[in-house]
């Protein structure tokens, strides 16, 4: 026993924890404030010794200036060889976010640094693509088919891409660098309709022009209008007087029979077939092998399921599915 | 009884909670007796409020009875003053309806959404605290604590304001989850949240229908503590989508 704790209502008695060698930091009587450490039991007469010369401060937390970051942080800083104080974030913990964002801003003004070197002189049409997925490659590979264009950098949002094919990737946010170097002509290739469009306009808006890309194996009456941005792949047909907006994609093997009008930002999916006399709506996506009847129009943002089959008008923001095609869900996008 | 003309501005001390092996008779969470009474208004400071302040308001400000009730632990706890609260911790104060007794978010990144939004009030909201950093250190699992000090009438708008930014939302007491504090809270965030939760609020409290034991292992196993919020958590953060 090492002491007795007295209150009005009874006596504890304090026992020792360990053993080893006691020793009480304070005097008798003397009074003291609430958590105050009053006593120790040391391992060794080296401690002890310590501890009798010298009062043992207060705690006091306060904010502190140190870096401090969260394990899973310290860990990828340490993978991508970053150090925690380079980020010069005080005041909190650092997290993972932190150090992609980090991470991000380098890449990115390393090749901010890379297009400087970057030019087309020589080059009498060159043509740049915005989107270095597999959407991109199969325009490259069409446009180096048609030979009007040549292809001399991608652009992406995706920093960790910088080479596909060895051709060169940017990030998007330097596309008016690229109007600086004389590059007059874009394609979007981008998969989501209502991106497309969006992209397409930031396009437009730096001065480029956006180019159709049609393969030579597909067909297109001469009465056809074809807006911009389009891409027409091999095997698709479009026949008299249908009118296609823009930047659309209009897949493999796709038949458009005559007077009928897609609106912007349309995908049709290979092995689709329009009757006559059809109007698909804004940003619509018809799945593989929709087959559509005539006189029929599917509204803005529609989605046709594979292998469905429309024999009637479709709302806009609809999801359809089926033979005949039912309603099965509705889109938020377009309200 | 007089339809309103007649006001009793009261404010009754007393003193709450276990964890020091006081027995049945001194340990309980008593304020979830007095929820149903009209016209009662329960006040419960923490380290996080100012607890002088929260007092001095309850007599001035408040017309009607006042039970204040404090946890018996937090008596020796020091009360955080501004500009000296524990390393990275971020404190904002939400004004409750009735002014002068504000609910304070915590938090250790409040530039991003919570996974998770633990309600506690008085002695809970340390404990929710110190795993909440434990947490966000090792897992970056992101836990705000919400910390009321009006617990009658419920501050309902600041507990919806703070919750609705989570994924998952627990309300923590030590009292008996059966008819507590934590089911009012939860129904009503329940009902104002019901679009906007991806799960249901959760709840948890002190062991059903059991007394506090005095021995001190034994009184650890019915009151909450970071053992059982830690598997708490862990369920609600599996079930969030």
């Amino acid at each position: 026993m090492i002491g007795e704790l007295e209150t009005t209502k009874s006596v504890f008695e304090i026992e020792a924890t360990k053993s080893g060698y006691f020793v009480a930091l304070v005097e008798e009587k003397k009074e003291v404030e609430v958590n105050q450490l009053i006593a120790i039991i040391c391992n060794d007469l080296e401690t002890l010794n310590k501890y009798k010369e010298k009062q043992i401060p207060k705690k006091r937390i306060t904010n502190s200036t140190k870096t401090i970051a969260t394990k899973k942080a310290a860990h990828l800083a340490k993978k991508h060889n970053i150090e925690l104080n380079d980020l010069a974030i005080h005041g909190r913990i650092i997290n993972t976010k932190d150090v992609y964002a980090f991470a991000n801003k380098h890449e990115q003004e390393e090749k901010n640094s890379s297009i400087e070197n970057f030019t087309c002189d020589g080059i009498p049409h060159p043509l740049v693509i915005y989107g270095a997925g597999a959407g991109g490659l199969i325009v490259k590979e069409t446009v180096e088919q048609c030979g009007n264009y040549q292809v001399v950098c991608f652009l992406d949002d995706n920093l960790a891409i910088n080479q596909v094919w060895n051709v060169p990737v940017f990030h998007s946010s330097l596309i008016t660098k690229l109007v600086e170097k004389k590059v007059k002509h874009c394609f979007c290739a981008v998969a989501n309709g209502v991106v497309r469009l969006k992209i397409a306009q930031l396009i437009l808006d730096t001065g480029m022009e956006l180019i159709n890309v049609v393969h030579p194996h597909s067909y297109i009456s001469s009465s056809a209008n074809i807006g911009a941005g389009n891409h027409i792949k091999s095997g698709a047909i479009i026949e008299n007087n249908s009118d296609i907006g823009n930047n659309c994609i209009i897949d493999n093997g796709v038949v458009i029979a005559h007077d009928n009008k897609i609106k912007d930002g349309c995908h049709l999916a290979p092995g689709v077939s329009l009757g006559s006399n059809i109007e698909v709506g804004k940003c619509a996506v018809l799945g593989v092998g929709v087959s559509v009847s005539t006189n029929i129009v599917i509204g803005d943002y529609c989605i046709i399921s594979v292998g469905s089959s429309v024999t009637s008008n479709i709302e806009k923001n609809s999801l359809v599915e089926g033979v005949p095609g039912k309603l099965v869900g509705r889109r938020n996008i377009g309200k | 009884m007089y339809n309103g003309q007649v006001s009793v501005p009261i404010v009754i001390r007393t003193p709450m909670g276990g964890g020091r092996g006081y027995g049945p008779t001194h340990s309980q969470s008593i304020e979830s007796m007095f929820l149903n009474v009209p016209g009662l208004f329960i006040v419960s400071p923490s380290i996080f409020h100012n607890p002088g302040g929260l007092l001095a308001n309850s007599v001035t400000e408040i017309n009607d009875p006042v039970l204040f009730i404090e946890n018996k632990l937090l008596y020796p706890e020091k009360v955080l003053i501004e500009g000296d609260s524990p390393q990275y911790l971020q404190i904002k104060e939400h004004d409750s309806e009735i002014s002068g007794f504000p609910t304070m978010e915590l938090s250790y990144d409040s530039s991003n959404e919570p996974d998770i939004v633990i309600i506690a009030y008085s002695r809970m909201a340390s404990i929710a605290l110190e795993l909440s950093k434990k947490l966000f250190y090792e897992d970056e699992i992101l836990i705000n604590i919400a910390v009321p000090s009006l617990l009658k009438p419920i501050p309902n708008k600041n507990l919806t304001e703070i919750a609705s930014r989570a994924k998952g939302v627990l309300v923590l007491e030590e009292g008996n989850e059966t008819g507590g504090w934590g089911s009012e809270v939860a129904t009503q965030l329940n009902t104002s949240l019901f679009n906007e939760l991806k799960i249901p609020v959760h709840r948890l409290g002190g062991a059903q229908e059991s007394v506090i034991p005095c021995a001190q292992k034994m009184e650890e196993r019915i009151l909450p503590n970071k053992k059982s919020l830690l598997k708490k958590i862990n369920e609600i953060y599996r079930k969030i989508p």
